[in-house]
């Protein structure tokens, strides 16, 4: 008898998967979704993406690139006066490059930075054919100033009374270096 | 129009018709075929399957590649994928194995797909819209249909390869196998129509229901003559068994043992590249489409039916109705019977071999033959007894 009950067993399994895999032909929608043109909310307190990082308040003291324990993170900065890089408020930065092919998103840039000026944004799409497409320089500008915190926007308030957002940009432009982000 | 050509082509002389005549009414119908059946069963074929593939997955499937031409933008479904994919494995290296049986090697993928082809010519797609309607065509369609064994072993014994050699041998064993239940299924139909001529087999499904030698008329619209539901219900197991053989011969899972990617890479396609990877592919869906055809001209009615039935007097311009609305009936019956191929594949898990042998010699061939019993007793007693 087993033979019957093979037989049956088989003629039942086959019409219980055929159920289930009809049931999804029919089903509307679908679970995956559009990438580029749809994507998924993110998490935005705990989630790490590209830096987010403010080129006229960084102060070039180069405490990100202590701290980063990849060593991704390059910073120059154009010599003021006496010959030497430009530090403090007065920083005019040529170079600030992140490699994403070696950063590791721990966050630990982050605390250091003493005009908080860097932060882990929320964007995470970075495609390219290069190893220099994943080499983002971040002095070039294109990307918004952080009001996350009192101390930040308190910094914020002073460098707008004493016009050093304009007089930065001035000076780059002067010095031949590229800024994409539009003027506030 | 035959007449007609013959006729402008007699001022010529003998030698250059006797080549001009098998071209134009050979040659350029085969192509016409080819390009005109064949090819669009395959492309929009594989397609179909991808995205049902992805529905069945819960996702979405090609959907991008469309036309673009100027103001006219659209993705079209994704139909467009095979195209494109096409233009894709043009671009790649037509690669031999060395150390492989060269010509062989190349002539495999013809074999099989000339096999497909094959089945397309004998094959009613309406009334009076047919190549060729042998007095064997049922006959004709299976031996044809083997064909594809052939080119599969030519195919994995010139690679050179080890998987693709197990594959063949796979392929060899299952096919061979699946053959017998599948014609003596095949053979139903025929005691009941007492013809292997396909139109005879279309015609016989006309008059109403035959049932243990009880006749019961019934217009063509209400399906009733239909084989498979004469001899109830041993034309419906019969049915069944066929379209299981089917999907065997044509290798699709669950039985896809000769290509199954887990154990032999790609089985007898692991040295393949190119177009003559792909013209095995578009021999399969093709082939599929064709079988699909086979069953349901000798159970589903062919192109009668509902739709035959009740609109056959209604003409689409110059097309009789006839004609327009058979076809139509025969192409949406077989391409239900493709999509459910198509469903099966991404339902059921693939058979161990042992299973599938035992499958077909335990199950299919007693059912098979139990099947025959049964058509040949109800032909028998629908003609009035032995001896009339």
């Amino acid at each position: 008898m087993s033979y019957f009950k093979e037989l049956w067993d088989g003629i039942r399994t086959t019409a219980q998967g055929l159920r289930l895999t009809g049931g999804y032909l029919t089903k509307k929608g679908v679970y995956t979704i559009q990438y580029p043109e749809e994507t998924l909310p993110i998490d935005k307190v705990t989630h790490r993406g590209i830096h987010e990082y403010d080129v006229d308040r960084c102060i070039s003291c180069e405490n990100c690139a202590k701290a980063c324990p990849v060593d991704c993170i390059y910073i120059e900065s154009a010599p003021d006066e006496k010959g030497k890089p430009s530090k403090g408020k007065a920083a005019i930065m040529t170079r600030f490059d992140i490699d994403y092919s070696k950063c590791l998103f721990c966050g630990l840039c982050v605390p250091p930075c003493p005009s908080e000026c860097i932060q882990l944004g929320e964007r995470y799409s970075l495609p390219g054919h290069t190893r220099d497409d994943m080499v983002v320089h971040f002095h070039e500008g294109g990307y918004p100033i952080q009001e996350k915190t009192e101390h930040a926007k308190s910094m914020i308030a002073e460098f707008r009374t004493e016009n050093l957002y304009e007089k930065k940009r001035k000076e780059r432009a002067d010095r031949g270096i590229p800024t994409l982000r539009p003027a506030e | 129009m035959r007449e007609g050509l013959t006729n402008l082509l007699s001022g010529l002389p003998q030698w250059l018709q006797d080549i001009a005549l098998p071209v134009l009414f050979g040659l350029i119908p085969a192509v016409i075929i080819v390009l005109g059946v064949v090819t669009p069963v395959g492309l929009v074929g594989i397609w179909g399957e991808r995205r049902i593939a992805g529905k069945i997955q819960d996702r979405v499937g090609p959907d991008r590649v469309g036309i673009s031409l100027g103001p006219i933008k659209s993705r079209l479904f994704g139909l467009g994928q095979s195209v494109a994919d096409g233009v894709k494995l043009l671009g790649k290296e037509d690669f031999i194995p060395p150390g492989g049986l060269g010509l062989m090697f190349l002539c495999a993928p013809l074999v099989v797909f000339a096999g497909a082809l094959a089945l397309f010519a004998a094959l009613p797609f309406g009334p009076a819209l047919w190549a060729a309607d042998p007095n064997l065509g049922i006959f004709y369609l299976l031996s044809v249909g083997a064909l594809e064994v052939l080119g599969v072993l030519m195919a994995g014994w010139s690679s050179n390869n080890k998987w693709s050699l197990l594959g063949a041998m796979r392929e060899v064993a299952q096919v061979i196998s699946y053959e017998i239940p599948m014609a003596i299924a095949a053979l139903c139909p025929v005691l009941l129509a007492g013809s292997m001529k396909m139109s005879s087999i279309v015609a016989d499904q006309t008059n109403g229901l035959d049932l243990w030698g009880l006749h019961i008329a019934a217009p063509e619209a209400t399906a009733l003559g239909w084989n498979l539901f004469a001899a109830f219900p041993f034309n419906i197991i019969a049915f069944v068994v066929f379209y299981i053989c089917a999907l065997a011969a044509l290798k699709r899972a669950p039985f896809d043992l000769p290509e199954c990617e887990s154990e032999l890479v790609a089985g007898f396609l692991t040295e393949y590249s190119g177009m003559r990877w792909s013209l095995f592919f578009l021999g399969e869906y093709a082939a599929m489409w064709a079988m699909s055809g086979i069953a349901t001209v000798l159970w589903l009615g062919g192109w009668t039916g509902p739709l035959h039935g009740f609109l056959a007097g209604v003409d689409v311009g110059p097309i009789p109705g006839g004609v327009f609305f058979g076809t139509l009936a025969f192409v949406v019956k077989t391409t239900i019977l493709f999509l459910l191929m198509i469903q099966i594949r991404w339902t059921l898990p693939r058979l161990r071999l042992d299973q599938v042998m035992s499958l077909c010699y335990k199950y299919l061939i007693p059912a098979a033959m139990l099947c025959m019993l049964a058509s040949g007793a109800a032909a028998l007693l629908a003609s009035g007894g032995a001896g009339s």
